[in-house]
């Protein structure tokens, strides 16, 4: 009897550790089923921190955020694309930029979008204590841009200088709604964060940090009417279980995380293979304050080396990358195809590191460790110089503390492995990486810098275009940095799903109303 | 007894400054920053200047050198405030304490499970020493202890979730279903995950304690005079080999934690572990210490409610332990 008791207290014991777990929820309520065919289902490493896009700081952030809030507009490389904004009109001098929004458009809770709410999201964004968000839009050059209400529906932004890639960056500004913050600008601890502040196709179900965020279709929106009912983001932090619940059914979206995860996905029925550009350009940077590469023969060495297809193929595999000849991405607004990458030359290679004192030596590759197919490159990388004499000692730095490492004035490393996005205007991340802005240890030659300066200067499309193919071929000559790959985004969806591939931007999707289920 | 509890407690206190002062200058010192989050390119291409990041680091209590700011911190906690998470500036509290019960209840039906298997499992190959009953537990348990959480978490998925179907292979439950048998469906494979490492150590315990009971003297007196060895075993050997367990709880507390951990990455468990993983790749050290420290305490407790509980239950250890305090 007393041993049926503790057997009984011990079940009672699992069970009740395991309802401990179940916190509030526990309530037996009603049932729904995700696997409805109404349902997006998407894996996520980790929910949002904030719901407010000004905020958020997660990279996987905009992927989650893209259905809930809708930017002005989006500049692609050969056409512009309207959401919450109708038009926005540069002024001749090229310094006035007047935006109108569209009219009858709402926020989540029906409240009206206007340009009060422009305005409040640009001063929030110039309170730099709230983050960096979108200080792109309030400053240029470290110069504060004023935003004035013109009426109810447009604001006129005024540059302090001209800046020919303000276009595309106020385009991508997240609205806030004022009445929901109370239009206090000291934004960053607002409850409002996390309650739904959306303006896009689809509003706020559920958000159960570390566990998934739910939304709805937004009855009220301004566009198209979305034509999925749910989209869940459902966290699944380990690659490998995504992979599993993918093609069990439990989720129906998979970002592929590696070259075998998409030939594993493709030979499973019933799925549909999608490959994008993500216009990110991956490549190898050498460090100007060591004094490696005092003789620029050396770094000469080391590009000539180099076995570009051979890295591509052994890190990216069949598809998830491909050859880089340009420090623009192939999504780059201003991308030119015809600059030539760099070839491989062994004998010219051995030469120069002979020549240089470089043979022989062992030299420091700093990568990321967060970031895909680094170490695998590494690696690569590390082989193929062996070939010249040259031993290679890798060391991996997770992101965080990756760029206190890389981005200093110090000689303690030779070669570092990066990547930065690359979509959309050159003058935006690329300029920084390369002018010294970001990547102070890149040795970039003056003419290169002044050429990045007039691309920011010139207003007019075709003189812009000019320039920088000029910034490229000169980039590829001075052996600025070696461009290795632009990495593809591979994602696989259960074959039913359509209107993937309407708009081929990253990160998925730019506009959910354009998916359905057949 | 009472002199043995305020030793232990000192002990505990001088542990817990420790590990506060290890855990916080290991933050301090490492590679990164926490403002990365916010002025990394990929947020945006502006870079603040030199003046707005001091105003965003003073405003995070991110300035000073590593003495000011564990002060700083430490004198806070004192306060009862845990501060604000350095990445969504919500308090780091409130954070822990909603994902808190989720680990405790995994840790919780792990232990159980643990100490479950491994009484029933442990006796056996210790009475059955050398047969081959003993030789599949022990090699069981040899596998248990071997085998690493993630790689056994992974297999689990795949042969009971992708193949038999018979669990979600991630996450706490259904999106939109609020049953508690829902949450448990979802728990099973992580609590047998974690419990394996544990079952397999109390196995190999129970074992080698049943071992040596079986060899005491009290043991062969009781069958040379004819009662049974199942009796002997149920009545004498039993309690005797049970006891340590008490203590061996109290110290595998640690593994579990850990093992939690990977456990909760693996199966994508919304508890302590996951909170900790992403706090530390982003460097919220406010969130880093709140969990430490609240894994600190646990496993102090676990240990000091193990010794205490153990001289409870063995009078010998209790009197033992009353002479040595003096």
């Amino acid at each position: 009897m007393k041993r049926k008791f503790m057997s009984l207290l011990l079940c009672a014991a699992v069970t009740a550790t395991l309802i401990a777990g179940c916190g509030k929820s526990s309530n037996g309520g009603k049932e729904t089923d995700t696997k409805e065919s109404d349902s997006l289902v998407m894996p996520v490493s980790a929910t949002v921190t904030s719901l407010n896009g000004n905020l958020e700081t997660m990279a996987e952030g905009a992927f989650q955020l893209a259905p809930y809030q809708d930017e002005l507009y989006y500049v692609d490389q050969d056409e512009t694309r309207w959401y919450l904004a109708e038009s926005c009109e540069i002024s001749e001098d090229g310094l006035v930029y007047t935006m109108k929004l569209k009219d009858n458009l709402k926020w989540h809770d029906g409240e009206a979008i206007t340009a009060d709410d422009v305005i409040f999201t640009f001063n929030c964004n110039l309170n730099t204590n709230n983050g960096a968000g979108f200080s792109n839009v309030v400053f240029v050059d470290e110069q504060e841009v004023k935003a004035e209400k013109v009426d109810e529906l447009t604001v006129a932004f005024t540059l302090p200088e001209v800046s020919a890639s303000y276009y595309s960056l106020l385009g991508n500004l997240i609205l806030i709604p004022e009445h929901a913050f109370d239009g206090n600008t000291d934004i960053k601890s607002a409850e409002a964060n996390l309650t739904d502040i959306g303006s896009g196709p689809y509003k706020l179900v559920e958000f159960k940090d570390g566990e998934s965020l739910v939304l709805e279709k937004f009855e009220d929106y301004y566009g198209s009417e979305p034509q999925i009912d749910k989209i869940i983001f459902k966290v699944i932090s380990d690659p490998s279980a995504q992979e599993v619940a993918f093609k069990n059914g439990e989720i129906n979206f998979l970002a592929a995380s590696s070259d075998d995860v998409v030939k594993s996905v493709n030979e499973t029925d019933g799925v549909a293979l999608h490959t994008l550009a993500e216009g990110r350009v991956k490549y190898l940077a050498w460090n100007k304050y060591c004094a490696t590469w005092n003789n620029r023969d050396a770094v000469k060495a080391v590009f000539m080396a180099l076995n570009q297809e051979e890295i591509v193929k052994g890190a990216y595999g069949d598809y998830m990358g491909k050859t880089a000849n340009s420090i623009f991405s192939n999504r780059n607004t201003f991308y030119d195809e015809s600059i030539k990458g760099y070839e491989q030359n062994l004998d010219e290679a051995k030469s120069l590191a002979q020549s240089s004192g470089l043979a022989g030596k062992t030299i420091i590759l700093h990568y990321n460790t967060d970031r895909g197919y680094m170490e695998a490159t590494a690696l690569l990388i590390q082989e193929q110089l062996k070939a010249i004499d040259v031993n290679v000692e890798i060391q991996g730095i997770d992101a965080n503390g990756f760029f206190d490492v890389v981005f200093t004035d110090q000689d303690d490393y030779e070669l570092y492995l990066n990547e930065y996005a690359a979509i959309g205007d050159p003058d935006n991340v690329v300029a920084g990486m390369l002018d010294g802005t970001w990547g102070i240890n890149v040795d970039t030659p003056q003419e290169i810098l002044d050429l990045f300066q007039k691309g920011r200067q010139t207003t007019d499309v075709e003189e812009r275009a000019a320039i920088y193919k000029e910034l490229q071929q000169k980039a590829a000559e001075a052996y600025l940095v070696y461009p290795i790959a632009y990495p593809n985004y591979c994602f696989a969806t259960s074959d039913t799903l359509e209107g993937t591939e309407d708009l081929s931007t990253t990160p998925v999707f730019e506009d959910y109303t354009k998916l359905s289920f057949k | 007894m009472k002199k043995f509890i305020v030793n232990r407690l000192a002990q505990m206190l001088i542990v817990f400054i420790t590990v506060s002062i290890f855990s916080f200058s290991i933050i301090y010192f490492s590679p990164g920053d926490p403002l990365y989050l916010y002025t990394s390119p990929a947020k945006s291409s502006y870079k603040m200047t030199d003046e707005q990041m001091d105003a965003m680091r003073e405003e995070l209590g991110l300035n000073g050198n590593v003495i000011e700011r564990y002060l700083n911190w430490a004198g806070n906690m004192l306060k009862g405030d845990w501060g604000m998470s350095v990445s969504n500036h919500q308090p780091v509290k409130d954070q822990i304490m909603d994902k808190l019960p989720n680990t405790i209840g995994l840790m919780g039906a792990a232990l159980v499970l643990s100490v479950l298997a491994a009484i029933p499992l442990g006796l056996l190959a210790g009475y059955y020493k050398n047969r081959w009953i003993d030789n599949i537990i022990s090699g069981i348990s040899y596998l248990g202890i071997s085998l690493p959480a993630f790689w056994f978490g992974i297999m689990m998925i795949i042969v009971f979730s992708l193949h038999l179907g018979l669990f979600p292979s991630a996450g706490m439950r259904t999106v939109g279903v609020t049953s508690a048998a829902d949450v448990i469906r979802h728990a099973i494979l992580p609590v047998i995950v974690l419990s394996v490492n544990n079952t397999a150590v109390f196995v190999r315990y129970i074992r080698s304690n049943t071992i040596e009971q079986m060899e005491e003297e009290y043991v062969t007196t009781a069958v040379s005079k004819g009662v049974p060895r199942v009796q002997v075993m149920k009545n004498h050997v039993l309690k005797n080999c049970l006891l340590p367990i008490i203590t061996m709880v109290g110290m595998n507390f640690g593994t579990l934690i850990t093992g939690s951990f990977i456990v909760e990455s693996v199966f994508g468990w919304p508890g302590l572990g996951t909170l900790c993983m992403s706090a530390v790749n982003s460097r919220d050290y406010t969130m880093i210490m709140g969990i430490t420290m609240l894994a600190c305490t646990v496993l102090l407790i676990g240990n000091f409610l193990a010794d205490v509980l153990y001289g409870f239950a063995d009078p010998r250890i209790k009197q033992g332990k009353e002479k040595s305090n003096g």
